[in-house]
């Protein structure tokens, strides 16, 4: 109830003598009516979907054909990311699978990375001719990573403009290197 | 001396102004609210920062978080056309699902196509509740994607078919639409199914970053 009760009882009240009709109040309490419709507006907040379904572009390259088409990359250029469980990033540099760190999905964590990485390769090859990063990321995945990794980073890659990257399948001894906490005691040539 | 009376103030408030806030706050959350249909398969999509506007003529493949894949053909006339492809291309394997007139009439309003072939006509013409029931019994399996039967790459090959040479458009208009925590292995099938049917290109559907999903 919005008002407290502030009569006195009817012990001090005085009677004139005479029956009195109660003089009734014409306010109407609104409050339940209030809580009714706050109880409806809380709902409807609750239900309504604001949000909009996006569409994200996912472009996959054809296979080449044979091994000319195979496009040979400078070891430079490469950053890898391995996508694992918990949200959790490994990268290395390069083709050698050495020295893996982990990093997370947030903006100081693979963004930075991606960022520092581009202005390496930018200081070293430039930019090409459309003026865009040469940096090229490959996106690999153990088998609990989910589907919202994939999505937040290819999301990453459209925020830091990488306009090269590829999906790939994870090699023996990156599995390795992940199962061992980022180092790799076999070592391939 | 007289006592002096303090006034009582009384302590009632009055609640009309609040009440026609909160009707008016009210009346503006019902006009706006658009319900979302009951959903067939239960799909929580990972945000992103894509800004594009979701095409009306969509093919979309759902992988539920278990994996398995549904598909959702956004025009109606298409279904139709889809199908007849599907048993066209593979003959001896479809061939003896035969459609009456009155179910490839009906073809037409089958939202989610989520059972192999074979059960297809079973889920022809029934109501999005009913289909509902029929998940939530386990008689929704999902299109068969295994090495023995890959229904999946047959419809993938019958849309684009459909899309690309029929209508010569440059490409499928396919999206996939996954939930949050479907293993990733089980996109990268997908993907490899579209790769080995010659489709690259495709959306992803998210729901917008920020927006509560």
């Amino acid at each position: 109830m919005a008002d407290i009760d502030t009569s006195q009882g009817s012990g001090n009240k005085k009677h004139k003598g005479g029956v009195r009709s109660k003089k009734m109040s014409t306010r109407v309490d609104l409050t339940p009516m209030v809580d009714l419709a706050f109880l409806l507006i809380t709902f409807f907040m609750l239900t309504t979907q604001l949000s909009k379904s996006v569409a994200m572009d996912l472009n996959m390259p054809k296979p080449p054909e044979n091994d000319e088409e195979k496009q040979t990359v400078k070891e430079s250029k490469v950053l890898n990311l391995i996508l694992d469980k918990d949200n959790k990033i490994w990268y290395y540099n390069g083709t050698t699978v050495v020295g893996l760190k982990t990093t997370d999905f947030s903006p100081e964590g693979l963004r930075d990375i991606i960022y520092k990485k581009q202005k390496e390769v930018d200081a070293k090859f430039g930019k090409d001719k459309d003026g865009d990063t040469e940096t090229i990321v490959l996106i690999k995945y153990t088998k609990d990573a989910n589907y919202k990794n994939l999505v937040d980073v290819l999301d990453e890659m459209d925020i830091t403009k990488t306009k090269i990257y590829s999906i790939q399948d994870l090699s023996d001894i990156e599995q390795e290197a992940v199962d061992n906490g980022g180092t790799v005691t076999t070592f391939a040539d | 001396m007289p006592k002096i009376k303090v006034p009582r103030k009384s302590t009632h408030v009055d609640m009309t102004a609040m009440c026609d806030v909160a009707f008016l706050l009210l009346t503006f959350f019902i006009l706006t609210a658009k319900f979302t249909p009951p959903q067939i398969v239960n799909i929580a999509q990972p945000t992103s920062r894509a800004e594009k506007e979701v095409k009306d003529d969509l093919v979309t493949f759902m992988l539920d978080k278990d994996g398995k894949v549904y598909m959702t053909i956004s025009k109606p006339e298409k279904r139709k056309a889809i199908v007849d492809k599907m048993i066209a291309l593979k003959p001896e394997k479809y061939a003896n699902i035969k459609l009456s007139a009155a179910e490839e009439k009906e073809l037409s309003g089958l939202e989610v196509i989520g059972v192999p072939m074979s059960k297809l006509k079973a889920t022809i013409g029934l109501e999005s509740d009913k289909m509902i029931e029929l998940k939530s019994a386990g008689q929704l399996s999902g299109i068969p994607s295994d090495s023995t039967n890959n229904e999946l790459a047959d419809w993938v090959m019958a849309i684009r078919h459909v899309y690309v040479e029929e209508e010569n458009l440059d490409k499928a208009p396919i999206a996939i639409r996954g939930d949050q925590n479907t293993n990733i292995e089980d996109v990268r099938k997908l993907i490899n199914t579209f790769r080995d049917n010659d489709v690259y290109s495709y959306n992803l559907i998210t729901t917008l970053e920020g927006a509560r999903d």
